[in-house]
């Protein structure tokens, strides 16, 4: 489809940083979004349950629209 | 100041051929080996004042006393558990205390050469033989493993082998699989989607949108079934639901923050004060825990020669020490998803 020229290299740019985020739409799923707001119950090794309600602390990456 | 030994005065040195008292030899103290040390254990619950109940967000500080390190734990509440009260010394550290170093045999005239020479015990010598004999596939690491973790595990019994075929238990472990739906680890197997973006073309578009593009083969996992799974596995035992602060108390009461993981951060202080401090869920009295996730992702190539490549997802989990998540083989590790590679497609 891409014809080769100096526009390849930006447009192969565009869609590394496209899937990228496409990806992540896919991976952050309704059910995540109602566990980081009303958090989800599970069974701890102490036989305890604990509502956990999941946070984002670190993201290391490189630069994937390399 | 611990550790700091005195000699005491009434046990006199032995005298020199000269008669003179002899040196105090000691080894310098970059030779000194100390072991590592877990955390000074948590003081015992006080007994909870009825005020409590009316004030809300109460905070009862605890700290404990120092290690011998000079370390100490604050938390801003009483944590409902603590993983670090049974750490064991090989959890510290990579040295095996067990292995010392045995003098050989004195007289050399009557050793026997008979099994399990030149083993310890019969034992051992029947392992060393299995290792070393039939297929060559056994590695060093993997009998180490054996060893240490099914072998020498508490609830390891030889007796529970009675009739044993791996071949049965192996479909065993596939037929739970295929049924375990509702289980913690039912929810965490990898579906295959594809991606859908817009490319834009060069040429007018009223729309706007660019030309729509799909790239097949995005191999993901759920988010909150990983979650799920991991709290479920065995490692989970290590995880640290209440965050707290660490300081080193110096000479002269002086004290030092120290920042050495996750939960002992600011932003993860932060998070569990704001997630307290939120309402529970209705009809909901479960302790409330941040369960602190950490991404990482890279494109790795998977050979040496040619361009395969992989673009993983990795996820960790903040709640878990440094120490552990670290370590190559103590999976902690996530796989989340696989990202497809742009130029397939195009």
């Amino acid at each position: 489809m891409l014809t080769a020229g100096s526009q390849r290299a930006v447009i192969l740019t565009h869609c590394r940083r496209e899937l990228m985020q496409e990806v992540w739409n896919i991976l952050i799923d309704d059910e995540f979004i109602a566990a980081y707001q009303h958090g989800f119950v599970a069974q701890c090794h102490d036989g305890q349950s604990r509502r956990f309600y999941p946070r984002l602390f670190t993201y290391s990456a490189d630069y994937p629209e390399k | 100041l611990p550790g700091l030994r005195t000699p005491s005065p009434s046990q006199s040195p032995p005298l020199t051929n000269a008669g003179r008292p002899g040196r105090h030899y000691r080894l310098p103290k970059r030779y000194e080996d100390v072991p590592p040390e877990p955390p000074a254990p948590l003081p015992p619950p006080t007994p909870v004042p009825v005020i409590r109940r009316v004030i809300l967000h109460v905070r009862d500080t605890i700290r404990t006393s120092l290690n011998r390190f000079g370390l100490l734990r604050e938390y801003p509440r009483r944590p409902s558990y603590d993983p670090d009260a049974s750490l064991e010394s090989e959890d510290l550290a990579n040295w095996d205390a067990s292995q010392t170093f045995e003098p050989s045999d004195s007289n050399p005239t009557a050793r026997s050469f008979l099994p399990p020479w030149p083993f310890r015990n019969m034992s051992v010598f029947l392992l060393m033989e299995w290792l070393n004999s039939g297929s060559n596939l056994k590695s060093v690491g993997e009998t180490d493993r054996l060893v240490n973790g099914v072998l020498r595990h508490p609830e390891f019994k030889a007796s529970d082998f009675e009739g044993f075929s791996t071949r049965r238990e192996n479909q065993r472990l596939d037929k739970a699989d295929a049924d375990a739906i509702g289980t913690p680890f039912s929810g965490d197997g990898w579906t295959t989607s594809a991606v859908h973006i817009s490319v834009p073309t060069g040429q007018k578009d009223p729309t706007g949108t660019g030309h729509s593009f799909t790239i097949q083969g995005l191999h993901h996992r759920s988010l909150l079934g990983v979650l799920k799974a991991a709290l479920a596995d065995v490692s989970s035992k290590r995880f640290h639901f209440s965050p707290f602060k660490r300081f080193r108390v110096l000479s002269f009461g002086r004290e030092e923050r120290c920042y050495d993981e996750v939960y002992t951060s600011d932003a993860f202080l932060q998070a569990d004060d704001t997630l307290q401090k939120l309402n529970n869920e209705p009809n909901c009295n479960l302790e409330k825990v941040v369960l602190g996730l950490m991404l990482w992702s890279d494109s790795t190539h998977l050979a040496n020669f040619g361009n395969a490549k992989a673009w993983p997802i990795y996820l960790y989990f903040a709640n878990l020490s440094k120490y552990i998540r670290a370590k190559p083989t103590s999976g902690s590790s996530h796989h989340i998803a696989y990202i497809p590679s742009v130029s397939v497609g195009i």
